[in-house]
C-alpha cells in the first residue's frame, strides 16, 4: 500500500506542474495589470509607478517570472560580499532598471519552498490571506459533503430497492428539478423565503454579528450553515443518489445476491449487509469529483451568503488583478483535488477485496 | 421496506422541527448597549495604518481611529478650528500665504494615555516623504515644503506656493502615535507594510478602539471609554462594526430586519420602499446630493496616434483630432439629444439630479446661472447638419458630407465603453444609446471590466469613456488642474484622458488657485468663468448626479448624517427607550 | 455549474457491444423514444424553445411588433399584459417578451456551440487518444487531469476575467474547459471498441489508422455523443447564469437568460416578472435537456428493458 501511494503521488508530480503553468499563463495573459488597477484614482508620477513595478518584478521576461515564482529568485541575484548589493547574477541582470546601479539581492523563495509572495492588495502574505479564509471554507464544504452522502446515499438505496415506485420517481425528478435551477438563484429563494419572509432562519453571514473576537463554537451556529449548506449539498444530493441508485441496482443482479436469497436470508439483510456494502464501492470514486465541485459550488454560495471563505477570496482577488492570491487560490484547490482523487482511489484499494495495490 | 419510510418521515420531521427551534427572535432596531453595525458591501479591510492607506474601507475604520490635523465642518462643509477629531485649535496664515501656524488642542489622548501632540503629526509626515513608504499621497509631497515642530502643540507649515488650496492639501495629514510607531517601524520604514501591527492597531486616539479584524466577516471597533471629548459627555454605543455583506439583496434584507443600524446609501432601487417605510415611522432618513458626478469623457485627439500634449522639454505635441468627436459641435449635439426625464426615471428611479458642470449645488463654488443643455433633438440635428454630418444613403446613421475632422463617407458612429456591472450605469447607457440613435449617431456601447476600462482610459486610445468622479469634501474645484489641463496630459498616468487644452482654462485655474487674499466669492466666479467654457466646449460631458440616501433604524436617535460627513457624531448615537 | 458535473454524468461502464449492430439498434432506440411520454414531451418544449430564439428577430418585428432594444423609461417595470407588453416591461421599459426571446437566442446559442465545441474537441481528444494509447494517451491523460484540478469555476472566473466576455468569447472559453468530461467518456469507449473484432479485422486487412476510427469507430460513438450533447447544454446555460451573477457573464446590451436573472434580482419587489420568467426559461429549459438527457439513455442502452 505504502509504494502504491508513494507511487501516486509521484504521479501528482506533473500534474501540479501542469496546474502551475496554466494558471501562471491565464494570470500572465489578463489585460490591465495589477498597477494601473491599484493607482487609479491616486497621483502618482510613472517614474513611482516605474519603480514600484520594477520592484513586484512585472517587467521581467515571462519565463523568469515564472521561475521567481516558482522557486524564488534569491539563487539569481546573490550578495556574496554582505555589502546588501546583488553582485552575483544568473539568469538576470544585476542591473535590471538599467541606472547604472546594481539592485539589492534577491529576496524570493518561490512557491516550492512556500513562499507565495505577498497579496498586492492585501498587504500581507498570499498564504496569510488564503488561510485566514480556510477553516470557513472547510466548515462549509464538509457540512456540504456530510449532508450529501447523508442524505445522498439513503435516498440512492430507497430508490433502488422501491425500483420503478413513487419514491423512486420522486427522487429522480427532484434531482433533476434542483439541479435545474441556477445555484445563485436557489440560494436567493431559500434565503428570501425562510430568513426574510419566515424569518426562521439568519440572513447569511457566519455568525451573530457580535463584538466577540471569533465566531462560537460550530454548533452553537448551526442555523446560519443550514442554508448555505442545503444550497451547496443540494448538487452533491442528486449525484450521490443517482450514482447508488445504480451502483445498488448493478448489485443486485450479481449473482452472489442470488445465492445469498437463495440461502433463504430475508431481504433485508440481503439488501443491507450485502448488497449495499458492495454498492458503497463505487462512491468511494465520486470523493475525489466532490472536492473540486463542492470548491467550485463556494464561489456563489459563499457570495450569497457572505460566508468568509476561499471562493468569494477568489473572486475579489481576480476582479483586484492580485496575482499573488489568485494563484495561491488557485493552487490550494488544485491540491485539495488531487488530494481528494488519491483518497478515492486509496479508499477504493481499502474496500474492494479484489483489488491488490501491492507492486 | 416500511422501516425505510418511517425512519425517512422521521428524520424529516426532526429537520423541520430544528429549523424552527432554531428560528430565533432578529434583534429589532437598535438598543441601548449594542453595537452600531454598519455594512460593508466592499472588500476587506487591508490596513489600519493612515501612513500607506490606500483604499475606502481601511480609509473608513481608520478614520474613527486617528486624529486629523483639521477636520471640517459638518454642517458647512468648510475647514474649521476645533471641529470633533480635528486637532488643530486654531490656525493662521502668514502674509505671504505660504506659512500655516497650527495650534493643536491639548485635550487629545492616545488610549495608551500618551498625549497627541505635534510629534505625532510630524511621524506621519516625515514617514510620508521617505520614498520607503509608497505613499500615496503625492499631492501633499508635492505642495508642502516643510513642516517644523515650534513646540508640542504648534505646527508651522511652509508651502512651496502660496494657494488658496493650501488646506485642502492638508487633508490626509493624520496624527500616528509616535512612541508606538517609532517602536514598531521606526527602524525599517520600508517593512512598515509587513508588520503585523498594520491590522492589529493598539494604540489609537479617538472615541473608539481597535478590537479585531475577522477577514470576510467583520471589522470591530469597542467604545473608548475615557475618550476626552465626545459630542455628549461619553461614548454611547459599545462599539462598531462595519459587517462584510457581500449581495445587494441581502444587504438590504438584512437592513429590514433590524440586523444593520445603518446603511450609509441606499441603493437607488430600493429607495421608494425605504421612504414609504419611513414614513410609518419605521427607519429614519436622510436625503442629499451624491459627491459623486457620472460622466461621459470624449477623446479629442487622435485615438489611432496617441500622445502626450507635452515633450519632455515642455514643447506642444501634434495630437491631431478625433475624427468624430474632435468637432465640438458634435460634443453639443450630443447633450442636446439627450433627454434626462427618461434617463432620470430609468436609470434613477427619479432620483437623479441633473449637473451642468462638475461642481455640486452643496458647493460655494456651484455657478448657478450655469444650466444643463436641454432636451432638443431638432437643435441637435441642425448643429450635425452644420457641422457635415446628414445622412444621405438613408440608412438612419449620419455620414460626414463635408465635415471638417475626417473624410467624406465615414459614417457617425464611434465606441462607447463604460463600466460592467454597476445596474444604474448599465440603464443609464442603454438609454442614451437609444436617445443618440434618434438623431441618427451610432454610439457602441460596451460595458467593461473595471481594470480593462482604466487601461484604455490611460492609454488615452478610446473615443469616449464613461466613469464616476468622486469628489473630495470639502468640495476643491482646484481638482479641475488635474483633469482640463495639459500638464495632466501624460499617456499612461495623467487624467486629462481625453487631450482637452485650451489656455484660458488654464490660465483660470491658476488665477482661482492663487487668488491673492483668495476671497471664495472672487475665486468663485474665476471658476465660473472655467465652468462656462467646459460647458460650451464639453471635453467632457457631464450626465448626473442623483440622491444619496442614509437610513437607519426608526430607534436610532442623535443620528445626524450630513452629506460627505455622515459619521460625525457617532458616539452620541443612542436609542429611544421604548 | 454544479448540474453541470453532478448529474450530467454518463455511465461510462455501458457496454460497447450494443452500439455495433447500427440499424436494428437505431430503430428500437427511436421506437423507444416515441413510447417514452416525458422525453418526446421535453423534447417538444425543447425544441419549441430553440425555435422561438432562433426566430427571435422574426418573431419580434413581424408578429409582436416591438423591437427588443427600444427603451420607454416611463413605461417601465409594467406588469404582465398591460397594453403591447404580453410579459411586461424591464426597469428601462424594453418590453420583456422580446428580449427573453432575444436573449434565448444568445443562451441557447452558448449551450448549443459550447457544447457541441467543446464535444467536438472532447470526442477527437478521446478517439485519437483512445484508439493510439501509448505516448499520446500520457500525454493527453496528463493534460486532462491538469485541467480537471482545478475546479473549473476558478478556472472560468480567471478566463472571464481575461476575455471580457461576450458570447461568441464565452464559447470559446467554456468549451475549452468543459471538454475533459467527454474525452474522458470517449477515450473509454475507444479503448473498447479498439479490440472489437470487427476493428481488429479491419487492421488485419491494412486498413489505416485514421480510416479505422472514423469508419469504424466513430459511427459507435454518436449514441453516446448525442446523450452527453444534451446534459452539456444543460449544463452550459446554468454556467453562463452563474457567471452573470459574478458580473463576469455576457455584458448587456447583449441580453441572455443569466444576466436577464440576475440583474433583475435587486428589483424583485419591484418587478417579480423580471425575476420569475427569465428563472423559468432557464429552469424549462435545463429540465427539459435532462430529461431528454436521461430518455435517451435508457433508449440507447437495451439492458433497460421496460421502465
Amino acid at each position: 500500500m505504502t509504494q502504491y501511494v508513494i507511487r501516486r503521488l509521484i504521479q501528482a508530480i506533473p500534474t501540479f506542474f501542469g496546474i502551475t503553468i496554466i494558471s501562471y499563463a491565464l494570470m500572465l495573459g489578463t489585460p490591465g495589470g495589477p498597477i494601473k488597477a491599484m493607482f487609479f484614482g491616486q497621483r502618482i508620477p510613472p517614474e513611482e509607478i516605474e519603480r514600484r513595478e520594477l520592484a513586484l518584478g512585472v517587467n521581467d521576461p515571462l519565463p523568469i517570472q515564472y521561475l521567481r515564482w516558482l522557486v524564488g529568485d534569491d539563487w539569481m541575484r546573490r550578495d556574496t560580499d554582505g555589502d546588501g548589493i546583488a553582485d552575483t547574477a544568473f539568469l538576470i541582470p544585476l542591473d535590471v532598471n538599467g541606472d547604472g546601479e546594481p539592485e539589492p539581492p534577491g529576496d524570493r523563495y518561490g512557491i516550492l519552498r512556500g513562499d507565495f509572495g505577498r497579496s498586492f492588495f492585501h498587504k500581507r502574505p498570499a498564504i496569510d490571506v488564503l488561510v485566514e479564509r480556510l477553516p470557513a471554507t472547510l466548515e462549509l464544504g464538509f457540512s456540504g459533503l456530510i449532508v450529501g452522502l447523508v442524505l445522498g446515499l439513503p435516498i440512492g438505496v430507497l430508490a433502488a430497492i422501491n425500483q420503478g415506485r413513487w419514491f423512486d420517481q420522486v427522487s429522480r425528478v427532484g434531482a433533476v428539478v434542483v439541479n435545474a435551477l441556477p445555484n445563485f438563484w436557489l440560494a436567493l429563494l431559500l434565503l428570501l423565503l425562510f430568513g426574510s419572509t419566515l424569518g426562521w432562519l439568519p440572513l447569511g453571514n457566519r455568525c451573530r454579528t457580535t463584538l466577540d473576537d471569533t465566531c462560537p463554537p460550530i454548533t452553537e451556529r448551526l442555523e446560519y450553515l443550514i442554508l448555505p449548506t442545503v444550497v451547496l449539498a443540494a448538487g452533491a444530493v442528486a449525484t450521490y443518489s443517482r450514482y447508488m441508485r445504480a451502483s445498488m441496482l448493478d448489485v443486485v443482479n450479481q449473482d452472489f445476491i442470488r445465492t445469498a436469497y437463495s440461502k433463504g436470508l430475508s431481504s433485508r439483510v440481503v439488501w443491507l449487509r450485502h448488497g449495499l456494502r458492495n454498492a458503497m464501492l463505487p462512491i468511494a470514486t465520486l470523493l475525489g469529483p466532490s472536492i473540486t465541485f463542492l470548491l467550485g459550488g463556494a464561489v456563489i454560495t459563499e457570495t450569497v451568503f457572505s460566508w468568509p471563505g476561499v471562493g468569494r477570496l477568489a473572486v475579489n482577488a481576480v476582479g483586484q488583478r492580485d496575482f499573488p492570491v489568485v494563484m495561491i487560490v488557485v493552487i490550494y484547490a488544485a491540491m485539495a483535488t488531487i488530494l481528494g482523487y488519491l483518497l478515492s482511489d486509496l479508499m477504493y484499494a481499502i474496500l474492494d477485496p479484489r483489488i491488490r495495490y501491492e507492486k | 421496506m416500511k422501516p425505510f419510510y418511517r425512519l425517512a418521515m422521521v428524520a424529516c420531521l426532526c429537520l423541520l422541527m430544528g429549523v424552527t427551534v432554531w428560528g430565533q427572535d432578529a434583534p429589532l432596531g437598535f438598543a441601548e448597549g449594542d453595537p452600531v453595525i454598519e455594512p460593508n458591501f466592499g472588500d476587506d479591510i487591508k490596513t489600519l495604518n493612515p501612513i500607506i492607506v490606500a483604499d475606502g474601507p481601511s480609509q473608513d475604520v481608520i478614520n474613527r481611529l486617528f486624529p486629523v490635523l483639521i477636520q471640517y465642518n459638518p454642517f458647512t462643509l468648510a475647514w474649521n478650528p476645533g471641529e470633533p477629531r480635528g486637532l488643530a485649535e486654531s490656525w493662521t496664515i502668514s502674509d505671504d500665504g505660504r506659512v500655516y501656524t497650527f495650534q493643536l488642542s491639548d485635550e487629545y489622548y492616545w488610549n495608551d494615555g500618551t498625549p497627541v501632540t505635534t510629534a505625532d503629526i510630524m511621524w506621519f509626515w516625515n514617514a510620508t516623504i521617505n520614498e520607503d513608504t509608497n505613499s500615496n499621497n503625492q499631492l501633499l509631497i508635492d505642495q508642502v515644503e516643510s513642516m517644523v515642530a515650534v513646540d508640542d502643540y504648534t505646527l508651522e507649515v511652509t508651502f512651496k506656493v502660496a494657494s488658496c488650496t493650501a488646506l485642502d492639501t492638508l487633508n490626509p495629514v493624520t496624527a500616528v502615535p509616535a512612541h508606538a510607531f517609532e517602536e514598531w517601524f521606526g527602524s525599517d520604514l520600508a517593512g512598515m507594510e509587513d508588520s503585523e501591527f498594520n491590522l492589529d492597531m493598539p494604540v489609537t486616539g479617538l472615541d473608539f478602539t481597535f478590537d479585531n479584524f475577522r477577514p470576510g466577516e467583520q471589522v470591530t471597533l469597542r467604545a473608548y471609554e475615557n475618550y476626552p471629548d465626545p459630542v455628549e459627555g461619553s461614548v454611547i454605543p459599545a462599539g462598531y462594526i462595519y459587517k462584510t455583506v457581500t449581495d445587494q439583496v441581502v444587504q438590504m434584507e438584512q437592513f429590514y430586519a433590524g440586523e444593520l443600524t445603518w446603511l450609509e446609501s441606499v441603493p437607488q432601487s430600493s429607495m421608494e420602499e425605504v421612504r414609504t417605510r419611513s414614513d410609518a415611522g419605521e427607519f429614519q432618513i436622510f436625503e442629499a446630493p451624491a459627491n459623486t458626478i457620472r460622466f461621459l469623457s470624449f477623446n479629442l485627439a487622435d485615438p489611432e496616434n496617441p500622445q502626450d500634449a507635452v515633450d519632455e522639454d515642455g514643447n506642444p505635441l501634434d495630437q491631431g483630432v478625433h475624427p468624430i468627436l474632435g468637432d465640438k459641435r458634435v460634443r453639443q449635439a450630443l447633450a442636446l439629444a439627450m433627454n434626462y426625464d427618461e434617463i432620470n426615471e430609468g436609470a434613477f428611479f427619479g432620483n437623479g439630479i441633473p449637473v451642468a458642470s462638475h461642481v455640486l449645488p452643496t458647493s460655494w463654488a456651484y455657478p448657478e446661472d450655469l444650466a444643463p443643455y436641454p432636451f432638443d433633438p431638432d437643435a441637435a440635428g441642425a448643429l450635425l447638419d452644420e457641422a457635415g454630418w446628414t445622412d444621405e444613403d438613408g440608412d438612419g446613421i449620419r455620414e460626414c458630407n463635408g465635415c471638417e475632422t475626417t473624410e467624406d463617407g465615414t459614417p457617425l458612429s464611434f465606441k462607447v465603453e463604460t463600466n460592467a456591472g454597476n445596474v444604474s450605469q448599465e440603464a443609464l447607457y442603454t438609454i442614451l444609446q437609444d436617445q443618440w440613435s434618434q438623431i441618427g449617431v451610432d454610439a457602441q456601447v460596451s460595458f467593461l471590466d473595471f481594470n480593462i476600462l482604466v487601461d484604455s482610459l490611460l492609454a488615452q486610445n478610446y473615443d469616449a469613456i464613461g466613469l464616476f468622479w468622486n469628489f473630495s469634501i470639502p468640495a476643491n474645484p482646484d481638482d479641475a488642474t488635474d483633469v482640463f489641463t495639459p500638464s495632466a496630459d501624460v499617456i499612461g498616468s495623467g487624467f486629462n484622458t481625453g487631450s482637452y487644452n485650451n489656455p484660458r482654462v488654464t490660465e483660470l485655474l491658476e488665477e482661482a488657485r492663487l487668488l491673492p487674499g483668495c476671497d471664495q466669492a472672487e475665486r468663485a466666479a474665476i471658476y465660473g468663468e472655467m465652468y462656462e467654457i467646459l460647458a460650451d466646449e464639453l471635453p467632457w460631458l457631464w450626465l448626473s448626479t442623483s440622491t444619496v440616501m442614509s437610513a437607519a433604524q426608526g430607534n436610532l436617535e442623535n443620528w445626524d448624517p450630513q452629506a460627505g460627513f455622515a459619521r460625525w457624531n457617532i458616539d452620541a448615537w443612542t436609542s429611544q427607550s421604548r | 455549474m454544479s448540474a453541470h458535473n453532478s448529474v450530467a454524468h454518463l455511465d461510462s461502464e455501458t457496454k460497447v457491444d450494443q452500439y455495433v449492430k447500427s440499424r436494428s439498434y437505431w430503430e428500437t432506440a427511436l421506437l423507444r423514444i416515441r413510447q417514452d411520454r416525458l422525453t418526446m414531451v421535453a423534447l417538444t418544449i425543447l425544441l419549441c424553445i430553440t425555435m422561438m430564439s432562433a426566430l427571435a428577430p422574426f418573431i419580434t418585428s413581424n408578429i409582436l411588433h416591438l423591437d427588443p432594444n427600444q427603451t420607454n423609461p416611463t413605461q417601465n417595470f409594467l406588469p404582465p399584459g398591460t397594453g403591447p407588453y404580453i410579459l411586461g416591461t424591464d426597469d428601462i421599459g424594453r418590453d420583456q417578451l422580446a428580449r427573453l426571446l432575444h436573449a434565448g437566442g444568445v443562451s441557447m446559442r452558448i449551450g448549443i456551440f459550447g457544447a457541441a465545441f467543446s464535444l467536438s474537441i472532447g470526442v477527437s481528444m478521446g478517439v485519437i487518444s483512445g484508439y493510439f494509447g501509448g505516448m499520446v494517451d500520457d500525454v493527453m491523460n496528463w493534460l486532462i487531469t491538469t485541467i480537471d484540478s482545478i475546479p473549473s469555476l476558478y478556472l472560468l472566473i480567471l478566463f472571464a476575467a481575461i476575455f471580457s466576455p461576450s458570447a461568441e468569447t464565452l464559447i470559446l472559453v467554456i468549451s475549452l474547459i468543459s471538454w475533459t468530461s467527454s474525452m474522458r467518456l470517449i477515450r473509454g469507449q475507444t479503448l473498447a471498441l479498439r479490440e472489437q473484432e470487427y476493428v481488429i479485422a479491419a487492421r488485419a486487412l491494412g486498413a489505416n489508422a485514421w480510416r479505422i476510427m472514423f469508419v469504424h469507430i466513430v459511427p459507435n460513438l454518436i449514441s453516446i455523443t448525442i446523450i452527453s450533447m444534451t446534459l452539456t447544454i444543460a449544463g452550459l446555460i446554468l454556467t453562463e447564469s452563474a457567471l452573470s451573477y459574478l458580473g463576469l457573464g455576457v455584458q448587456p446590451p447583449q441580453a441572455t437568460w443569466g444576466n436577464m436573472l440576475s440583474k433583475s434580482q435587486q428589483f424583485f419587489r419591484q418587478g417579480p416578472h423580471l425575476v420569475i420568467f427569465p428563472g423559468l426559461m432557464i429552469f424549462i429549459t435545463v429540465l427539459c435537456a435532462y430529461v431528454i438527457g436521461d430518455g435517451l439513455r435508457d433508449a440507447f442502452d437495451p439492458t433497460i428493458r421496460n421502465r
